[in-house]
């Protein structure tokens, strides 16, 4: 008789175990289960900056860092925070995050090889000019200048097809190398998204001249997964809640408050 | 199978990424055939100055040993952002002012030129000592026993080895890319970025192979001829 009760008991734990189990894997069925891999790029000021040790990222700091945390809460999981380049972000195949925060603009050539989120923030492409630079009053002025951009950018891209440059445009691996292109004079006018150069442009102020100009765009950041990846949905409609409860708008006052809008677009 | 040859060999993609890369690979070309003369004469000149005799010469020499040591161990990466980006940022005229081309090429010249000395250096020590010391017993100069003795030997010696790295350069012009060259690398991830396809890295990868595979058969040659020479002689 004892030993049928053993037997009940072993089986009932064996039964409550798998289910457990089975609960964890179909609730988030991330890389390490129990942990969302968040990635992040380069430092952006006020999106996501911190130190990269090797492939993880120590300590970053910003509105995509909170919304990643609020994402990973709402999941019901644990974070860890990796760094992925920016120039293999939309390279078909393995990705080694579950998700990646990279300022990255929603588009339909990209969404053929990656998921995309929902959009979490708005932007436009803005004209960073280095300090000996003339500030272009439209679109023909940046013609003539010595543009740059960072490598698969829809700034990049902006210049090629729309804007012809009578110059080649200098095109680097990394936002921190464009960066510096624009602060050692190398370059003349940095195309990139406005929340990205306002915010360097307010971290470090004497290293550049003014965010001269913006050029509508009407940009959709969304966050980065892998092609199919059975989380894009959950994080979709969280996405959806958080802006809906007003956590998004909250964040992006706490981070950025730029006006963005004060700097003048041109055509 | 078909994805990958799809997504690495499509001809379409061939077809279509070959003017961008090819536009591309003209600069480094150009960037090649500059730098290599640059470095064949600086390099010559410094292995010249590690052979220098007396005291008197002394520090010449340790300048050039530690030119060698230095650019030598910097990969090559590191000297371009320093000279890229370096230069640019000091703000003196002319220095200051060059195209990114000319600073691939700096870049360039300076490593290559520390590993080309060291090139030349072992193709001097290689020439037999009572070789110079005929030269000056005719009562020939150290200059001038260098000049027609010993350098055309040394040389000739040397010619597989120099053309050996002249193929490592080649290929390390792609490198310059991170300073924001036009190269065919950066062409060739330009268009596979535009268009999620990786054929346009096979097309430059082509375009170098072409350039080198004739290159190693004319070395290959060099030695051969070489080899029944110095046969014939035993003989």
């Amino acid at each position: 008789m004892k030993r049928l009760y053993a037997l009940v008991a072993v089986a009932a734990l064996a039964v409550s175990l798998a289910a457990v189990a089975a609960a964890r894997t179909t609730s988030a069925p991330t890389m390490t289960p129990g942990t969302l891999t968040i990635a992040f790029g380069d430092s952006a000021v006020n999106f996501a900056a911190g130190t990269v040790h090797g492939s993880t990222y120590v300590n970053p700091k910003g509105f995509e860092v909170d919304l990643s945390k609020d994402i990973a809460k709402a999941l019901g999981l644990k974070t860890k925070f990796v760094y992925a380049p920016w120039a293999k972000l939309f390279a078909p195949g393995h990705k080694s995050f579950d998700i990646s925060f990279q300022e990255a603009t929603i588009t339909a050539a990209r969404g053929k090889t990656v998921d995309f989120t929902t959009s979490y923030f708005k932007a436009n492409q803005g004209v960073l000019i280095s300090k000996k630079a003339k500030t272009p009053h439209s679109v023909a002025d940046l013609k003539s200048d010595q543009t740059c951009a960072q490598t698969d950018t829809t700034g990049l891209t902006w210049i090629q097809q729309k804007l012809h440059p009578t110059r080649t445009p200098l095109v680097y691996q990394s936002t921190s190398a464009a960066f510096l292109a624009v602060q050692v004079g190398r370059c003349d006018a940095l195309i990139l998204d406005t929340p990205i150069v306002a915010s360097e442009k307010k971290a470090h102020p004497k290293s550049y001249g003014p965010v001269a100009a913006q050029i509508v765009t009407h940009e959709q950041y969304g966050a980065v997964l892998q092609k199919h990846s059975p989380l894009t949905k959950q994080v979709d409609s969280i996405i959806k809640k958080l802006w809906k409860n007003g956590t998004i708008a909250k964040l992006q006052k706490k981070w950025f408050n730029v006006d963005f809008a004060k700097i003048p677009t041109i055509k | 199978m078909h994805e990958v040859l799809q997504k690495f060999f499509s001809p379409h993609s061939f077809r279509v990424a070959l003017p961008d890369v090819w536009m591309g690979f003209q600069l480094n070309l150009k960037l090649m055939v500059v730098a290599e003369i640059l470095v064949l004469v600086l390099a010559l000149a410094i292995a010249v100055v590690r052979g220098l005799p007396g005291r008197g010469s002394a520090p010449f020499r340790a300048l050039a040993i530690v030119y060698t040591d230095v650019f030598r161990g910097t990969p090559l990466i590191l000297v371009a952002f320093l000279v890229g980006f370096g230069l640019p940022g000091l703000n003196i005229h002319l220095i200051s002012t060059q195209s990114n081309f000319v600073y691939g090429v700096i870049a360039l010249t300076l490593v290559y030129t520390a590993y080309v000395t060291e090139v030349y250096r072992a193709g001097i020590e290689s020439v037999h000592p009572s070789q110079r010391m005929a030269a000056r017993s005719l009562g020939l100069s150290h200059w001038q026993s260098m000049r027609y003795v010993v350098i055309p030997q040394a040389v000739r010696r040397v010619i597989p080895p120099l053309l050996n790295d002249f193929v490592g350069l080649q290929k390390d012009t792609a490198l310059v890319t991170v300073i924001g060259v036009a190269e065919a690398a950066q062409q060739a991830q330009q268009f596979s970025q535009n268009n999620y396809n990786f054929t346009s890295y096979i097309v430059a990868a082509v375009f170098f192979i072409l350039l080198t595979i004739p290159l190693a058969r004319f070395t290959d040659h060099l030695i051969l001829m070489r080899e029944r020479r110095e046969s014939a002689h035993a003989t």
